[in-house]
C-alpha cells in the first residue's frame, strides 16, 4: 500500500526520526561541496572505504549512514519532512550513497580498472545516479583533470565523464560532481579512472549518489523546515545509505543539524 | 486520475510511475553579471551535447534531444506538471526552467541584409506560440563583435505577421552559450514563427542561432552557497507538455566560476 493520501501521511507521521548532528564542520572554503560522511558526530564518522577499486554498496547499516528499518513489503519508505539548521548559511544536501570505492595512489597517472560492483537501489540501472569524486585524506599539490569511463543509465558503455571542480591541496571531505557524456542522466557502472597529473599525496575515491532532498539556509543560524508535499514526497529505497553534504557561504567552522521523518506505507 | 486534489497530488508524488525526478549539475563561468546563459550545452548532468545544426528553418527539440531531461509522456487524458524545483548554487543568480520549443542554426554573423528563417511550426501544445519567447543564442564559438542589437521579423501569437523584435541587453563579443531575449512589438505576448533575422551591424564572427522558449518556472540563489526551492503550490503547478525539451537558463549575479545544481520533479495525473 503506497502513500496516496494526505491522511495516510498524517497517520504515518512521525515515522522513523533520523537525526544528524555534526558539531565541528570545517569545509575549508566557501562555495565548494563538502561531505559530512567522515565528520564526527551523529551518525558517527564513516571510515575510508577498504573495498578497493571495484568498491562496495554502502547501506543504512554502514557506519556513517542514518540507520533506519526497511518497511514490510509492499510498503515503501518516503521522506515526509525535515528540518535543517547550521551556524553558517548555505545548503545542506541529503543523498543516498549508492556506491563507493577507493582509488590507487594519487601519484598514479595511468588508467585504473575500476569495474564497479553493481548498484542495488532501486536496481542496477543507475537512473539519476550522480558521479562524484571525494577526498578521504587531504591531497597534495597538482590540479588534475579526472576522466572516468562509465556505462550510462541506458546501458550504453564507453561513455566519458570529466571532472570540473578539482583543486590542488583539497582537504579531506572535499567532493565534486563529474560532467557526464552528451545526454546522460545517470551512471550505472564505472569501468576506468585516470588522473591527468599526480597529486603527490592523499587518498581519493569515486562515489555514486542519488539526491534525496536539499535544505537551503539563507543565513547564519537559520533553519529550514520542509514537509512531505513541499519535498514532493521523495522515495527512500530499502537499505538507503543516507549521507549529508554541504555548501557553505563562508569557510568559518560551523555545525550542522538535520532531523528527518521517514514514513512507510 | 487527474491531479485535482491534494490527495491525488500525494498519490502522484508517492507513485513510482507517476513521479519523475531529474537531477542537474552544471559548472560554468558566466561572462557578465546580469546576463543570461543557457545551460543546455554546458557540461554537467544531464550531459551536454554540441550545438544543434538543423539549419535556418530549424527544428522542434524534444525530451529526446541530448541535453534535455528525458521522460515518458503520460497516458491520455493524464497531464504532466512541475511539482517541485530546487536550486543550490555556489554563486548568486536566478535559474529559470524553460521548454525549448524551437531552435535553428546556419545564420550568418556578417550578412547585413535580412536572412530568411521561415521557422518550422511549433508543436507544444500547438502551433500558436502563446507565451513563447524568441531569443538569440550563442553556440560553441563566441561572437566576434558588433555592439548594435540584431532584430527578427516574426508572426505573433494571434497570427499577425511583419512584427519586429530587437535583442535586449545586447553585448558585442558575447561568450559561448550567452542568450538574449528579443523584445516583442507592442501588444504581443508570444511568437508563433520567425520569418527573418537581420544583423544591424556585422558581428564579425561566431556561431549562433535563434531559439523560441516558453517559461515554466523560476527559482533563485540569493548568495554564495545558497539556494531555494519551490513546491507545487509555490510554483503554481505549471503544465509540462508532452515531449517538452526542458532547458535551464541562468541569470548571473557574478562572473565567478560556479556550479548550479538541483532537482526537477514532474508528476502526472
Amino acid at each position: 500500500m503506497a502513500i496516496t493520501t494526505q491522511a495516510q501521511i498524517a497517520e504515518a507521521l512521525p515515522g522513523q526520526r533520523l537525526d544528524l548532528a555534526k558539531p565541528a564542520v570545517s569545509p575549508g572554503v566557501a562555495g565548494m561541496y563538502f561531505s559530512l560522511w567522515q565528520i564526527a558526530g551523529n551518525p558517527p564518522a564513516a571510515a575510508t572505504p577498504t573495498s578497493g577499486l571495484s568498491g562496495d554498496v554502502p547501506t543504512s547499516a554502514t557506519a556513517g549512514a542514518f540507520p533506519f528499518a526497511n518497511p514490510v513489503a509492499p510498503a515503501l519508505s518516503y521522506l515526509a519532512g525535515g528540518r535543517a539548521t547550521a551556524f553558517r548559511g548555505g545548503s545542506i544536501y541529503l543523498y543516498d550513497r549508492l556506491w563507493q570505492d577507493v582509488l590507487g595512489a594519487t601519484t598514479t597517472i595511468t588508467s585504473q580498472a575500476v569495474n564497479s560492483v553493481a548498484l542495488t537501489r532501486p536496481d542496477a540501472a543507475g537512473a539519476d545516479a550522480e558521479l562524484w569524486w571525494q577526498n578521504y585524506v587531504a591531497v597534495g599539490t597538482g590540479t588534475p583533470t579526472y576522466t572516468v569511463g562509465y556505462t550510462n543509465h541506458q546501458g550504453t558503455a564507453g561513455r566519458t565523464a570529466t571532472s570540473v571542480l578539482t583543486a590542488a591541496s583539497g582537504i579531506a571531505g572535499r567532493t565534486a560532481p563529474f560532467a557526464l557524456g552528451p545526454g546522460d542522466c545517470g551512471v550505472a557502472s564505472i569501468q576506468t579512472f585516470i588522473s591527468s597529473v599526480s597529486q603527490v599525496s592523499g587518498t581519493i575515491g569515486l562515489v555514486l549518489r542519488r539526491k534525496l532532498a536539499a535544505f537551503h539556509l539563507s543565513g547564519d543560524g537559520h533553519e529550514v523546515v520542509r514537509d512531505a508535499v513541499g519535498l514532493s514526497l521523495p522515495r527512500v529505497f530499502d537499505d538507503a545509505c543516507i549521507e549529508a553534504m554541504v555548501i557553505v557561504t563562508s569557510s568559518t567552522a560551523s555545525m550542522a543539524s538535520v532531523e528527518l521523518n521517514v514514513i512507510q506505507g | 486520475m487527474a491531479v485535482s486534489s491534494l490527495d491525488t497530488l500525494v498519490a502522484a508524488m508517492g507513485s513510482a510511475t507517476l513521479h519523475d525526478v531529474f537531477t542537474y549539475h552544471k559548472t560554468f563561468t558566466p561572462q557578465v553579471a546580469g546576463g543570461y546563459t543557457s545551460l543546455f550545452n554546458v557540461a554537467g548532468q544531464p550531459g551536454a551535447d554540441v550545438a544543434p545544426t538543423p539549419g535556418v528553418a530549424g527544428a522542434v527539440p524534444t525530451d529526446a534531444t541530448l541535453g534535455a531531461f528525458p521522460f515518458t509522456n503520460p497516458s491520455a487524458p493524464a497531464l504532466s506538471y512541475l511539482s517541485h524545483l530546487s536550486l543550490g548554487a555556489t554563486q548568486a543568480g536566478v535559474l529559470t526552467l524553460y521548454d525549448r520549443l524551437w531552435h535553428n542554426s546556419g545564420l550568418s554573423p556578417t550578412v547585413l541584409t535580412a536572412q530568411t528563417v521561415n521557422s518550422v511550426a511549433l508543436t507544444r501544445p500547438d502551433a500558436l506560440g502563446a507565451d513563447a519567447e524568441a531569443w538569440f543564442q550563442v553556440y560553441g564559438t563566441a561572437m566576434g563583435g558588433g555592439t548594435t542589437a540584431p532584430t527578427i521579423t516574426y508572426t505573433d501569437q494571434a497570427g499577425n505577421t511583419g512584427n519586429t523584435g530587437t535583442a535586449q541587453g545586447w553585448a558585442g563579443s558575447a561568450g559561448v552559450w550567452r542568450t538574449f531575449p528579443f523584445a516583442l512589438a507592442a501588444g504581443d505576448t508570444g511568437v508563433r514563427s520567425i520569418q527573418a533575422y537581420t544583423n544591424a551591424a556585422t558581428l564579425t564572427g561566431g556561431a549562433f542561432g535563434l531559439v523560441i522558449r516558453r517559461k515554466v518556472a523560476t527559482v533563485f540563489a540569493p548568495g554564495i552557497g545558497l539556494g531555494s526551492d519551490r513546491d507545487f503550490a509555490g510554483l503554481g503547478m505549471p503544465r509540462v507538455y508532452d515531449d517538452a525539451c526542458l532547458e535551464l537558463l541562468w541569470l548571473a549575479g557574478s562572473t565567478t566560476a560556479m556550479t548550479a545544481s538541483g532537482d526537477v520533479d514532474l508528476i502526472q495525473g
